[in-house]
């Protein structure tokens, strides 16, 4: 009960910015799903994939324009709603308000991440699992779309997540902007920067999940043992 | 049951290198209405800070309710209330959503009669967003939310700053209100000595980080003195009287601060500097905080002062 209240009051806070990025996603992702579907034949005619037997649905083929669309949404839905999250109640002056109730302080933080991933999840995941699922309909486009395509798009929602940690970590930092506090986002950068090196779906997967898991490890260390 | 709520031992904090709170011992007993006072930067903050473990000392430890402030658990937090400094709540909650949000952590213990009256005493409704409250009924809903889940302990930081005189009085009352509850201590900060008057049965005043007073109501008013002393000649430069804390003077006037000396040293005090006559001046309580506080100027502020 005590969890749910935090999430509720949590997701309270993503909300607009879930409704914003849903929107955002889902008219931009139209105008480029109806050109895709109008400039096909072109493209086809043109030789334009004579190197390629499928789609590379987020970065490749006629529909490249998915993927970093995807990045940019996602990490500009990770620094807001960490900026939201961690770094406007200290200028509110709200943590005191928020830490001194009967819960451990570790709950305030997984209620968090669980909003913002609600948010990443429905704003960018489901949209973009519609129009994976739109897509890749037998017929409606001259050639298949593969599934690691798919698995792709969530990698890019994934740098979206770490972005989110990076400043969250960044936000909650007493130290000096100019010193140890923009640590978070300087890790967060390196481990997007990974990612998007990889030439496979399961080296991007890890170096995100290591980028991850180190974020995540100092932001429960930094969030815990500051002073409010 | 313990009897001591809240303590404090040899409790220290330093801000890099900038001395806040110096080895206060405080002790806070249960039933007791405490008021904790001091100008603005003197420590009453960071001290309260301290207690609920909001912050780290540097040295020292506080407890409340027996349980080491550093380590808290929720049990212990739940039986505290708290009214942070400046009453900051969230500002795009309505007060009905904010009571929702609140009554989650406290589901045996949350009054909901008592928090509808104080918002009726208080003249709120549930519908007002907190962002829309002026600063006094923000006031007035942080104590509704702090006093609603009946806590056996409650700490508040300056609740009374920035309010007018009536939204005090009314915020004072609605602490009277809690007083009146059996077995309720309450420490609350300030630097309005006529609200602590109203309330506290006991005090601490708090200067520049360093305890200066710990005692009953009463005995501040009894120890805290001012005299004049008037001479036909010249003012003697050294005047040896136990208990001085200030000292003023002009031609022919000297006027002394003093705190615990008694009538006799006093008189002591004139035969041997050989005023010719010296008076008691009435100091009410607001002038005797004033005194007591008052820091050695190292210039005038304004040119009449000189």
């Amino acid at each position: 009960m005590k969890f749910f209240a935090l999430l509720k009051y949590e997701l309270r806070i993503c909300l607009p910015w879930l409704l914003l990025c849903t929107l955002a996603f889902t008219v931009i992702g139209s105008i480029l799903m109806k050109g895709i579907l109008l400039n096909q034949s072109n493209y086809i005619n043109q030789g334009y994939y004579e190197n390629y037997s499928y789609y590379f649905f987020a970065s490749y083929g006629p529909i490249r324009e998915f993927g970093p669309l995807i990045l940019m949404i996602s990490l500009a839905l990770g620094v807001i709603l960490a900026v939201a999250q961690f770094f406007l109640p200290g200028v509110f002056k709200t943590w005191p308000f928020t830490l001194h109730r009967s819960i451990r302080p570790q709950m305030i933080l997984w209620s968090k991440f669980t909003a913002a991933t609600v948010t990443f999840v429905v704003s960018l995941g489901l949209i973009w699992t519609l129009f994976y699922a739109y897509a890749a309909v037998p017929g409606r486009l001259y050639l298949p779309v593969f599934f690691t395509t798919y698995l792709e798009g969530w990698i890019y929602i994934l740098t979206g997540l770490i972005a989110y940690w990076g400043t969250a970590l960044s936000s909650v930092s007493t130290a000096y902007i100019y010193t140890t506090r923009m640590l978070g986002l300087a890790v967060a950068t390196g481990a997007i920067f990974l990612v998007l090196l990889q030439t496979s779906i399961t080296g991007a997967a890890l170096w995100a999940a290591a980028g991850a898991g180190v974020l995540i490890i100092q932001l429960f260390d930094t969030f815990l043992s500051r002073e409010y | 049951m313990q009897d001591i709520i809240i303590e404090t031992q040899q409790l220290t904090k330093y801000y890099g290198k900038t001395l806040a709170l110096d080895h206060l011992n405080l002790r806070v007993p249960r039933g007791c209405i405490y008021g904790f006072l001091g100008r603005n930067g003197s420590g009453k903050t960071t001290a309260i800070k301290l207690m609920l473990g909001l912050l780290k000392p540097t040295t020292g430890s506080a407890s409340v309710l027996g349980c080491d402030a550093q380590v808290l658990t929720p049990k212990t937090r739940g039986q505290i209330g708290y009214v942070t400094e400046g009453h900051r709540l969230y500002r795009w909650m309505r007060i009905g959503a904010l009571e929702t949000f609140q009554k989650a952590f406290f589901p045996d213990r949350w009054d909901s009669q008592l928090f509808d009256e104080m918002l009726d005493y208080f003249d709120l409704g549930k519908k007002q967003k907190i962002k829309s409250l002026s600063n006094g009924q923000r006031a007035q809903v942080s104590l509704a939310l702090t006093m609603a889940p009946d806590p056996d302990v409650m700490i508040m930081d300056d609740p009374t700053l920035g309010l007018d005189v009536v939204i005090r009085r009314q915020f004072l009352e609605g602490m009277i209100h809690l007083i009146q509850k059996k077995g309720k201590t309450i420490l609350f900060s300030s630097h309005i000595l006529s609200d602590v008057e109203r309330v506290a049965d006991r005090i601490a005043v708090i200067e520049k980080g360093v305890l200066r007073a710990d005692c009953t109501l009463e005995e501040f008013r009894r120890n805290i003195r001012k005299v004049h002393f008037v001479f036909d000649g010249q003012i003697p430069d050294v005047i040896d009287i136990p208990g001085l804390l200030h000292k003023r003077h002009n031609q022919h006037h000297l006027e002394l601060t003093l705190v615990g000396t008694t009538d006799e040293q006093i008189k002591n005090a004139v035969e041997a500097t050989g005023a010719k006559d010296y008076a008691v001046v009435d100091l009410n309580i607001e002038d005797q905080f004033i005194e007591f506080t008052a820091r050695e100027k190292t210039k005038p502020l304004f040119q009449w002062e000189a």
